[in-house]
């Protein structure tokens, strides 16, 4: 749990912004799912935090949180990072000329 | 037409890029060195597979210790003890010898002897590395304070410099030349940017005792002597010159954990051995709290009496426990020390990144500085694995009975690192770059071959922790072999530049 609710709060922040949607859905997301989708995400997070230092031993708790961020962020970039790989790899093998995330 | 004088955020990047630059070869290895060195207790225990693994009595390790102290060192002036425990399986005992250095062994827990105790630094090497580079004192810890303020100043100017610092936050794009690296340069330093940023304050705080004295030494009237006291308040004596034996450590050390609950023992110091005033000073073990907790009780050295007890308690020294706690992360469990070890190969990575953009953005030749600065990415940064390897393969291949081994295997290191920045000034950058990443892989892979077969002691009715730090060790290794050894194959098959 002290893992699952970060990962789920970056899943949804990165599924809320621009250059990430498109990876994932293929467009961006619009405005007002994207703003529940960030809204969620940063709920989700201040949840996690909640959940982490409800118990004892809060300021362990706490610098052990952090931790859990930086983890739980990197996981989720390098999800996104080769979801666009397999997504551009497999439009080169049909032949297709797939347009990267970041392409106007 | 009169210039247009920069912004503040083109300001700070032009800083955030010159003291990048400057400090950051030396950020690499501190970085590198200090990551490692979450591990000290486990590498120790790697470096030194004679000793058994499991849980130690401190008390018995303690007194064996001492015995064979007092039969080989019984003139040094005091014995400094680093006591083993669950995690560290052997005792680390330092003491002045008569020409004016210093002597450190690795005792065993059980037989109090460094016999049959192959002679190395372990862990400590990459500890003392973090904070003292190698240097004698205080130069290498003025130099690694320095650099942790550069590190701030980074840290501070790159927040400023980005300026997407949140619709950026998940971008990670390669194949990209110039904007791959600086993805990968962002990404590893604004993920774990509380982490970069709470340890290079905590370290420089760490140092500020010596690195900006001049408030304590004013406050004291200019005593550094009555500082140091104040800062450390051991109840110590002056030599007597009356000899007398020292009394059995074994009951103070008892007496000590029970006082200290389950703590444990951390140091035990023994002032003035053989001498009427002799001393024995036993400090607490880790406490589950963030800040470092200081206590300790000293006994008498002949009647083994308690004669003061001493629990920091002022503020001012509790807030440094605390931030002294955070960068040692001792209060850590498993779980949060491979945490901690993932946020500092980040810090590394973001440096090392970093260093590779500062080249990259001015690939366009811009004379000898730019090659300079391309040939020394190569030798340090390529360089520093197989350096470092190299250390945990000769730690298995140098012969037992070699004198001053520990020595030689710190010689190694930078023989291999130095051997890495020749070859990188005399050969072309990419071909340097793959194969030092490639002989780093293998030399990782040679010290986990090395490791191979080895027998596991453990003491009787112990954890299985011995196994947790084979395969710790090993696994770090066999995939860091695996990283740079898919990063040398890669740079070969690339025929154009990034």
């Amino acid at each position: 749990m002290t893992l699952l609710l970060p990962l789920l709060a970056f899943a949804l922040l990165a599924a809320g912004t621009h250059r990430q949607a498109r990876i994932l859905f293929g467009r961006p997301p619009p405005w007002r799912r994207r703003r529940a989708l960030l809204g969620a995400g940063h709920a989700t997070l201040l949840l996690s935090l909640w959940l982490r230092v409800a118990g004892p031993g809060r300021p362990r708790a706490l610098v052990e949180w952090f931790g859990d961020l930086s983890f739980c962020a990197l996981l989720v970039v390098l999800v996104l990072w080769a979801a666009e790989f397999v997504r551009l790899s497999s439009a080169a093998r049909r032949g297709s000329p797939a347009r990267g995330s970041d392409s106007r | 037409m009169a210039a247009v004088r920069p912004g503040f955020r083109q300001a700070m990047t032009w800083l955030h890029d010159w003291s990048g630059l400057i400090a950051g070869w030396l950020l690499l290895v501190i970085a590198a060195a200090g990551t490692l060195s979450v591990w000290r207790q486990e590498l120790d225990a790697w470096t030194h597979p004679e000793l058994a693994r499991g849980a130690v009595d401190q008390a018995a390790a303690g007194q064996a210790a001492v015995d064979w102290l007092q039969a080989h060192a019984g003139r040094a002036p005091a014995w400094y003890l680093d006591l083993a425990d669950a995690r560290s399986p052997g005792t680390l005992a330092f003491w002045a010898t008569p020409d004016g250095g210093f002597a450190q062994r690795t005792l065993s827990a059980e037989t109090g002897s460094p016999d049959g105790i192959r002679d190395s630094l372990g862990g400590e090497f990459f500890y003392r590395l973090h904070f003292e580079l190698q240097l004698p004192y205080p130069w290498g810890r003025l130099l690694a304070a320095a650099a942790g303020e550069m590190l701030l100043v980074v840290l501070l100017t790159g927040i400023v410099a980005h300026a997407r610092i949140f619709k950026d936050f998940f971008t990670f794009r390669t194949g990209k030349g110039q904007r791959s690296w600086l993805d990968g340069h962002v990404v590893l330093g604004v993920l774990a940017l509380p982490f970069h940023l709470m340890i290079a304050f905590t370290g420089v705080v760490t140092l500020i005792g010596l690195f900006m004295p001049w408030g304590g030494v004013a406050a004291f009237a200019g005593d550094r002597a009555a500082l140091a006291r104040a800062l450390d308040p051991a109840a110590e004596r002056p030599l007597s010159g009356r000899p007398a034996p020292l009394a059995p450590v074994a009951p103070m050390l008892r007496a000590a954990e029970a006082r200290f609950g389950g703590a444990g023992i951390s140091t035990v110091n023994v002032v003035h051995p053989g001498d009427a005033a002799a001393t024995v000073v036993v400090a607490q073990g880790e406490s589950p709290g963030i800040a470092v907790q200081e206590r300790s009780i000293t006994f008498d050295g002949v009647t083994g009496r308690p004669l003061a007890s001493f629990v920091q308690g002022r503020p001012a020294m509790r807030v440094y426990d605390l931030l002294y706690g955070l960068h040692m992360g001792r209060f850590a469990g498993l779980a949060s020390r491979w945490l901690y070890f993932l946020s500092g190969l980040m810090l590394t990575g973001a440096i090392a990144t970093g260093l590779v953009l500062w080249t990259v953005k001015r690939r366009r030749p811009h004379g000898s500085g730019h090659t300079l600065v391309e040939k020394l990415n190569a030798g340090v940064i390529g360089g520093m694995p197989a350096a470092f390897a190299g250390f945990l393969l000769a730690n298995r291949l140098l012969p037992g009975h070699l004198a001053d081994r520990a020595g030689w295997e710190v010689r190694i290191v930078f023989g291999l690192w130095a051997a890495a920045l020749v070859l990188a000034g005399v050969a072309p950058a990419r071909r340097s770059w793959t194969w030092l990443l490639g002989a780093g892989a293998l030399l990782c892979l040679a010290a986990v071959a090395g490791d191979a077969g080895l027998p596991v002691r453990r003491l009787p009715g112990g954890a299985l922790s011995g196994d947790g730090v084979a395969s710790g060790v090993d696994g770090t290794l066999i995939a860091l072999a695996v990283c740079l050894g898919g990063a040398a194959r890669l740079l070969a098959r690339r025929r154009s530049p990034a």
